[in-house]
């Protein structure tokens, strides 16, 4: 478990003549086994700084450190390794594999990794999806895809997970009921979640809540008494 | 047509160029190839086929002495005889030319002295006709091939030793030599060692010294060469064999069965279904790649088909959008094949007349074969269009709401869930998208085997051509062969060659006219050659790798005689030859690709008549090599020698002629091999394309690249594995049967496909497969992984 942290980091995209500032100097400090909430509206440049956390995307500028190594340094094989063992990303469009059944593509992810991986018939139990293991991404609701990209972030037990808007797609209940299977997670093995939402509810249970406005924190409050997933008043 | 949908078509053509420009220039080779050869193969059937007519060429031809006034009136007044032309054919040495360094045979024909022949007309090329006493007409092609010009002299012994000055007055073409075969035994040209001129009959039976005599008489029969009447040919033919009854030493040859006629005969059956499957081969070609490529492209723009759907597009306003694709390409590539197809057809013409003929033909036409054109212009249209507007029909049916998920596996689950658990992760992984995956696996296979089928078809001609002339070279284990005038006594024949300086070894040998005729009474003409089964000259093994001549007991025979009368190893034969006839067991099969002789030990004969002493013609010579042409020199100025053939002359001569075909096969072979890496390339290219998200997705989870690479090349190599396994016998039957076509009586192939072949063959598809794979794997580590998590249609 280590302390991620980000310093100053800025990335630009050009678009034609146009140059847009998607990360303007973001700094931050995420501890580790944080249950962190990246928090702000569309287009504020949540899904970049994740893509960036996860060695998705490269920053233009600044320093991101997971513990002491240094991401924004690693060569494109490390970045691999890094992605592979240290990261579970929850996609904010899901991204499941569509020749794959729910279990198959959770099992993928957890053959991948070198960790101890959790069973992934009980993660996808876990997420409720006991009874559609068998089915292909496209035999499955919007919702419940975006469980299986959750099943199977979490199922290789990673120690660092990052979740795109993952009850985007669900309606309160199961929205909540996986809310609570990262919060447990979090809790039994100390992984660190950092999760970005535009649902200003959710950041109730967060340790740490970083506030984002036109790709710059706006502030980040550290939160001693979380709201459990079921207090919250979504 | 939608504005907007319009607007699609042309952004996406412009999106997709590399991709476009891949299918537009298969299908415009396609198209090329389609009207270059079939069409080159009709105008050259139909230009010798003009030629024939417009020279009246012959049907028949009787090699008969002495024929009386009244045979010759009877063979005029058989029902469908136009004319029959008595003829002097006089064999001579043509003494060594400035250009040569040893004598050439050159056999003497006389024409009419007052009025044209009516058979086997001569075409004047250069020069001018036959004026003044002593003058010549020359063969055009042997006139090329020694740099023989009107105006030069000729010095010409005839068989009596004396020699004489004639004059080249002109360079002709005549059919009968079309291809200047030398007789059935050789009948490719030979043009270092055997050439034909024509005289007036009166000079040439003066020369010969054989005033008013006949040894060959030339029949024409009613109507145009292309309405061949074969019923009718062998009512003439029985009408013949009646009219020289009284002439036991008469041979009979239809035209077939004559070099010229039966080597043309040979090109015309082989040429046609060669040109017709490769024709046809392109074009498909063309067109599976063109259905791949359309196919996949369609299956990758599922979900904006099922968002055009949702958006009230009609299914019509959708085919039309995607068949314009291959519309557009089929009109453009077609209507561009069109043209250089015909300007290519030329080629196809001039390596016949540059290798086959060796010079003019006179009814030489290239006309263009428009509704052939047309016919192959407008399958690419349609194929292309088709192409194009299936795959979208077949995709836009697919209710909007579903097409717009994930595209869920349309295997049966009992197949696409077999249990692989067993497998090591990256090969169940590769299994299971081979399985779940059908329409581009099959694709992918698909490809692989017509690219199997193209590569080997084509060296399968190669080989077998390779093979079965290579064996025929090395049959000639001797350098020289010397014939003689009539037959001598074994033992003595040659006795006096000990003198001429470079000779190594000397064999006498007999070799002359046979026939054959199997247990059901079918009958063979041939040639039949009587040489010592003690170290024979005549290097030959069976096709089953046994050397011939192993004992005495029989005779081997050539695998052409075998085809012909159906016979076998342990069948009898009876053999006639000199007025007597024998019944001889076959011992065995002999690789023998030119000519169908019959191989006889000298015991064999010896035991027919105990006591007797063996007679020969001909002495097979070797020489040391920088000693053969003197050899060759001396050995033609030997008392009694008719004739000296060079066997590395007569084998650079057959390797000229061969080049036609060599050309041909070279040709189809380089073009099936890069239609074959075009189609593979593109078939593999659009599958990774397709899968360029799901690799990409694998990307951000962590795969490797070298994880990712393997499953590809995994996948690949099943397909490829596939695509050889059926693809290979295919293309190996394919090339056998077009090499069949051009079996005859005096000539024909044995397929073979070796093991080199086999390894470059499978090289060539396996490399392809992995440069083709290249281009996909850059593009997805090239991907912008961050897009992955922020764009829904990723
Ligand atoms: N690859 C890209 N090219 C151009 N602009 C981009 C790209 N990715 C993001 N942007 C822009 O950067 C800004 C931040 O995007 P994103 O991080 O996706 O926002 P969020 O996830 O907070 O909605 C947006 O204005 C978006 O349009
Ligand atoms: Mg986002």
């Amino acid at each position: 478990m280590s302390q991620i942290s980000m310093r100053d980091v800025r990335k630009t995209y050009r678009m034609g003549n146009n140059i847009i500032t998607a990360l303007d100097g973001v700094s931050l400090q995420i501890e580790p086994g944080d249950f962190a909430v990246v928090l702000g509206p569309s287009g504020s440049g949540k899904t970049t700084l994740l893509n960036i956390l996860g060695g998705l995307e490269s920053a233009d500028g600044g320093e991101i450190l997971n513990g002491d190594e240094s991401i924004s340094a690693m060569s494109e094989n490390k970045l691999t390794t890094y992605r592979r063992h240290q990261v579970g990303f929850i996609f904010q469009f899901f991204n499941l594999l569509p020749t794959l059944t729910a279990l198959e593509n959770v099992s993928l992810s957890a053959e991948m990794s070198n960790r101890r991986a959790y069973n992934p018939v009980d993660m996808l139990e876990r997420v409720g999806l006991g009874d559609r293991m068998d089915h292909y991404p496209g035999q499955l609701s919007g919702g419940q895809q975006q469980r299986v990209a959750i099943a199977r972030a979490l199922a290789k037990n990673p120690a660092l997970i990052l979740a795109d808007e993952p009850t985007g797609s669900m309606d309160v209940a199961t929205g909540i009921d996986v809310l609570r299977v990262m919060r447990d997670l979090n809790r039994e093995t100390q992984q660190t979640f950092v999760l970005v939402t535009h649902n200003s509810a959710i950041a109730g249970i967060a340790d740490r809540v970083i506030r984002m406005g036109s790709g710059k924190v706006q502030n980040i409050i550290q939160n001693d008494s979380p709201f459990e997933p079921e207090e919250i008043d979504w | 047509m939608l504005k907007s949908l319009r607007r699609k078509t042309i952004g996406d053509l412009r999106a997709n160029r590399g991709q476009f420009l891949a299918v537009w220039l298969m299908v415009t080779l396609g198209t090329t190839f389609f009207g270059a050869m079939y069409p080159a193969a009709v105008n050259l059937l139909d230009s010798v086929f003009r030629t024939y007519d417009r020279l009246e060429y012959m049907d028949f031809q009787v090699q008969v002495d002495s024929p009386s006034e009244d045979t010759l009136q009877a063979v005029r007044a058989i029902p469908g005889v136009e004319s029959a032309e008595p003829r002097l054919v006089v064999e001579s040495s043509l003494q060594p030319m400035s250009v040569t360094e040893h004598a050439i045979i050159l056999r003497l024909i006389s024409v009419p002295d007052e009025r044209e022949s009516g058979v086997n007309r001569n075409e004047l090329i250069e020069g001018h006709d036959l004026r003044n006493s002593g003058d010549l007409l020359l063969l055009e092609s042997f006139a090329n091939y020694h740099d023989l010009k009107p105006g030069d002299t000729l010095r010409v012994t005839l068989a009596d030793q004396t020699t004489v000055e004639l004059r080249i007055a002109g360079l002709v073409f005549n059919p009968e030599y079309l291809v200047a075969g030398r007789n059935r035994l050789v009948t490719f040209p030979t043009p270092s060692t055997f050439g034909v001129a024509w005289m007036p009959y009166s000079d040439l039976a003066e020369l010969a010294g054989q005033p008013g005599e006949y040894n060959d008489i030339v029949v024409r029969l009613e109507g145009a060469s292309e309405n061949k009447d074969a019923e009718r040919d062998d009512r003439v033919r029985l009408a013949l064999t009646t009219a020289f009854e009284d002439y036991p030493d008469a041979v009979i040859y239809s035209r077939l069965e004559t070099a010229s006629g039966g080597v043309i005969d040979a090109n015309i059956n082989g040429n046609f279904p060669a040109m017709a499957f490769f024709s046809g081969l392109f074009l498909t070609g063309a067109a599976v790649i063109t259905g791949i490529l359309l196919a996949r492209m369609v299956e990758s723009e599922r979900q904006r088909i099922g968002t055009m759907r949702a958006m009230g597009i009609t299914r019509r306003e959708l085919v039309t959008h995607y068949l314009a694709f291959g519309f557009i390409i089929g009109l453009t590539g077609g209507f561009v094949g069109s043209i250089l197809g015909y300007l290519n057809s030329f080629w196809f013409m001039n390596t016949f007349l540059d290798y086959i003929v060796g010079g003019t033909l006179p009814g030489y036409k290239n006309i263009p074969q428009i509704p052939f054109i047309l016919l192959g212009y407008g399958i690419v249209l349609v194929s292309s269009t088709i192409a194009g507007a299936y795959p979208a029909w077949v995709q836009s049916a697919t209710p909007p709401g579903i097409a717009l998920r994930p595209a869920t596996p349309k295997t049966p689950n009992a197949i696409s869930r077999t249990p692989l658990g067993f497998l090591p992760l990256v090969l169940r992984q590769t299994i299971r998208n081979l399985l779940r995956a059908p329409g581009r696996s099959s694709s992918t296979a698909l490809g692989v085997i017509a690219g199997a089928m193209m590569v080997f078809s084509s060296l399968a001609l190669w080989d077998t051509m390779a093979v079965c002339f290579g064996d025929y070279y090395d049959a000639s284990a001797f350098d020289l062969q010397v014939t003689y005038n009539g037959l001598l006594p074994a033992d003595s024949i040659g006795a006096d060659l000990d003198q001429i300086d470079g000779i190594t070894g000397t064999q006498p040998a007999l070799i002359g006219p046979a026939a054959l005729v199997d247990a059901d009474g079918e009958r063979l003409d041939t040639i039949a050659v009587v040489l010592s089964e003690n170290e024979p000259f005549f290097d030959l093994t069976t096709v089953d790798g046994d050397d011939a001549f192993s004992n005495s007991d029989g005779v081997w025979i050539s695998h052409n005689i075998q085809r012909i009368l159906g016979v076998g190893v342990g069948d009898t034969l009876t053999i006639r030859a000199l007025g007597q006839a024998h019944d001889v067991t076959i011992q065995g099969i002999v690789l023998y690709t030119v000519g169908s002789p019959v191989f006889v030990p000298q015991g064999l004969v010896m035991a027919w008549a105990p006591g007797s002493t063996a007679v020969a013609n001909t002495i097979l010579v070797r020489a040391n090599d920088e000693a053969i042409p003197a050899v060759q020199n001396a050995l033609a100025q030997m008392p009694g020698v008719a004739m000296v053939e060079n066997i590395q002359q007569w084998e650079k001569d057959l390797k000229h002629f061969l080049n036609y075909f060599a050309a041909n096969t070279v040709l189809f072979g380089s073009f099936g091999v890069i239609l074959t890496i075009a189609l593979l390339y593109n078939t593999v290219n659009a599958s990774l394309r397709e899968r360029r998200d799901e690799l990409s997705i694998l990307r951000a989870l962590g795969s490797t690249r070298r994880e990712i690479a393997l499953t590809v090349t995994l996948e690949l190599l099943i397909m490829v594995t596939v695509g050889v396994l059926i693809g290979v016998p295919l293309g190996r039957e394919a090339g056998y049967w077009l090499l069949f076509r051009y079996n005859t009586d005096f000539f024909g192939y044995i397929g073979y496909l070796t093991m080199p072949s086999y390894l470059v063959g499978i090289a060539v598809l396996l490399a392809t497969v992995f440069l083709a794979e290249i281009p996909g794997l850059r593009a997805v580590q090239k991907t912008d992984l961050g897009q992955i998590s922020k764009s829904q249609s990723f």
